[in-house]
């Protein structure tokens, strides 16, 4: 779809690690952690959409507030924007930042209740001190206001006196407030109604024809990714397991994970066929990973090698990257079933 | 050109827009509860007899009068004379600045010290936590008017040592409250968001925590101000207060205990006087904490 960014993407990340630690080690034992994300590559193209779907706990979150450093990564290289983003320093990065913002799931959670919708959409301005006089302030707020949606009329009022859908476009003006070129949203609508999420999702899209800004769109709920992404990645268990372009992903789910996940989407019609794959068990504690394959414990296909070696992404099709050991390669032309 | 002036109108419609905010919301709520207003009134009432004690009181609190010593209530000692002739009435009003300049500025002293310690600890966590919660468990190890009758004892009698003895002894409980609530509000959303956009720790602290704090603040400062009273009218009672010619009213019931029998109405009144004013702080603390706390908020 964007092609031309290809030659230098917006966003690169390459082995990102994040491991919180949960207990010192004592007496000679090892410490121990939770590993959240665990050795992550991707890129994103400027004005390009990466969706990120996984089961909850997968660390989907964490990557994203790794990836703009709200929360230090253990390892890994990010580079955005022709730039090494994890070598600034604390006070550099303070002035990059306004070029990786983010939306958060939670409208109620994420706004200031002391402070009025007009103060939370200039706070950014404010950090940043975008604006020497309160008039261009004023200007840019209305204008962003106009931008998502908003009446400008409600910007003496505080967040709780808005519903969940008016508080994320707050919450999506506000990001916008430094015309980022990134913007990481964290399941921006996983938290409103349906009929919200589709106007939400409907304002993303508007608001990235008109700004050009690129969105990592953490979400866990597949048909959404679907409607938005240029590239879909699935992670489970700190991994991404498989990323493609959104239609080859969609067509030719190669991961088993993958399938399974893509099966267990609901179609709205009582009588189609449709193949569910049950997964057993419960996702393992990203404490104790499995060895091998992350995934093998859980893997309906899983052979002994899957518990020994570990499978790295490989290109399996244009642009399509899978981490099995038992993904074979195909062809657009080639439709044959996998595995 | 037009749509310039028409941003700036719609900026002033947005102006004059009634909002009810959480403070205006609380007020109201506030307004609504009976007995708290009459104890606001009694408190207020205490205030006004304390800036005009000096007009208002019927007789020099200093004179000596020795003809009329330990005389009960008449007519023109309304609440009779004590061991030197003083009239009580006149030392009850103005024992009143002693009182509420004590109970005021040692909470001030106490609601800096805790908020910036307690805002500290729970921001940067580590070792900085580590070494203020320690001394906030030796302080609160302490029994809270031995501590102060061993600061009073150090530093000597006066009502300015008095502010800082009841100071030093409040900021604990404060540091403790805003401490756990930054630990809350450092993971909520908001401040990731103005993270995000590169605020520093200082516009963290100042534009976001201490802001979500203040209800609890309010809270602790109205309820911290009987306690400040009380243990400043233990202290003069026990003799370490302000000094003898001031008057105070526990100094006041100090001296009245030697003639509880002969002439009980003089300790009864000093006593009274504190009865009331730390019960109406108290019964005014509880309805602003009704009124602020937003668990309570629909």
């Amino acid at each position: 779809m964007k092609e031309q960014n290809k030659a230098a993407p917006l966003l690169e990340v390459q082995g990102l690690k994040k491991w919180f630690l949960v207990q010192k080690g004592l007496f000679g034992r090892p410490n121990r952690y939770v590993k959240a994300v665990n050795g992550v590559d991707f890129t994103v193209g400027a004005g390009e959409t990466l969706g990120v779907v996984g089961e909850s706990g997968c660390g989907k979150s964490t990557m994203g507030r790794s990836v703009m450093r709200l929360i230090e990564p253990t390892e890994g290289k990010i580079r955005f924007d022709g730039e090494d983003f994890s070598a600034l320093t604390p006070q550099e990065l303070r002035k990059r930042r306004s070029d990786m913002q983010i939306i958060f799931q939670d409208p109620f959670a994420s706004l200031d209740p002391r402070m009025t919708v007009g103060d939370i959409i200039a706070e950014p301005m404010d950090i940043q001190r975008l604006h020497a006089n309160r008039s261009e302030r004023e200007d840019h707020v209305i204008e962003l206001c106009r931008l998502v949606g908003l009446d400008p009329d409600y910007l003496k009022r505080y967040a709780h006196e808005f519903s969940g859908g008016q508080r994320q476009r707050i919450g999506i003006a506000r990001s916008l407030a430094l015309s980022p070129k990134l913007i990481v949203c964290d399941e921006p609508v996983s938290a409103l109604d349906v009929s919200i999420q589709a106007q939400v999702i409907n304002l993303m899209e508007e608001i990235q024809q008109k700004r050009g800004v690129a969105y990592i769109f953490i979400s866990h709920d597949l048909s959404v990714v679907k409607y938005i992404s240029d590239k879909v990645a699935v992670m489970y268990l700190g991994r991404i397991v498989e990323i493609a372009p959104k239609h080859s992903l969609y067509d030719h789910a190669t991961h088993p994970y993958t399938q399974a996940l893509l099966s267990a989407i609901p179609i709205a019609d009582p009588d189609s066929k449709r193949r569910r794959i049950r997964l057993e068990g419960d996702i393992p504690s990203p404490m104790n990973l499995p060895s091998g394959c992350c995934f093998h414990t859980r893997c309906p296909y899983a052979t002994p090698e899957c518990a020994e070696n570990e499978p790295e992404l490989k290109l399996i099709g244009k642009d399509h990257y899978c981490a099995c050991l038992h993904a074979k390669s195909y062809s657009s032309a080639d439709q044959a079933e996998k595995i | 050109m037009q749509s310039k002036q028409e941003k700036i109108q719609a900026a002033e419609r947005a102006m004059g827009q009634k909002s009810r905010s959480y403070y205006v919301d609380a007020l109201m709520r506030l307004r609504k509860n009976r007995s708290a207003m009459v104890c606001l009134f009694v408190i207020v009432v205490f205030i006004i007899v304390a800036f005009t004690a000096q007009w208002i009181s019927p007789y020099d609190p200093y004179e000596i009068d020795l003809k009329n010593m330990l005389e009960g209530p008449s007519a023109e000692h309304w609440m009779g004379t004590d061991e030197y002739g003083r009239d009580i009435f006149s030392r009850i009003l103005y024992g009143t600045r002693i009182s509420l300049s004590v109970g005021l500025v040692s909470q001030i002293i106490s609601t800096v010290l805790g908020v910036v310690l307690g805002s500290i600890a729970g921001y940067y966590g580590g070792k900085i936590d580590m070494l203020i919660s320690r001394l906030m468990e030796v302080f609160s190890a302490f029994p809270d008017i031995l501590f102060a009758i061993g600061i009073m004892f150090v530093l000597g009698q006066g009502i300015l040592n008095i502010f800082i003895a009841l100071g030093i002894l409040g900021w604990v409980s404060t540091a403790r409250l805003v401490r756990s609530q930054v630990l809350q509000l450092k993971e909520t959303e908001y401040i990731a968001a103005a993270k995000s956009a590169g605020a520093t720790s200082f516009w963290l602290i100042t534009r976001h925590m201490i802001p979500n704090c203040v209800s609890t603040i309010i809270i602790l400062i109205t309820m911290g101000i009987p306690g400040a009273i009380m243990s400043e009218a233990s202290l003069s009672f026990l003799g370490l207060g302000v000094s003898p010619p001031t008057a105070s009213w526990g100094s006041m019931i100090n001296t009245a205990r030697i003639y509880i029998l002969s002439d009980p109405t003089y300790s009864i009144f000093p006593g009274i006087a504190i009865i009331i004013l730390v019960l109406a702080f108290n019964i005014f603390g509880d309805g602003l904490r009704d009124a602020l706390d937003p668990r309570l908020k629909d």
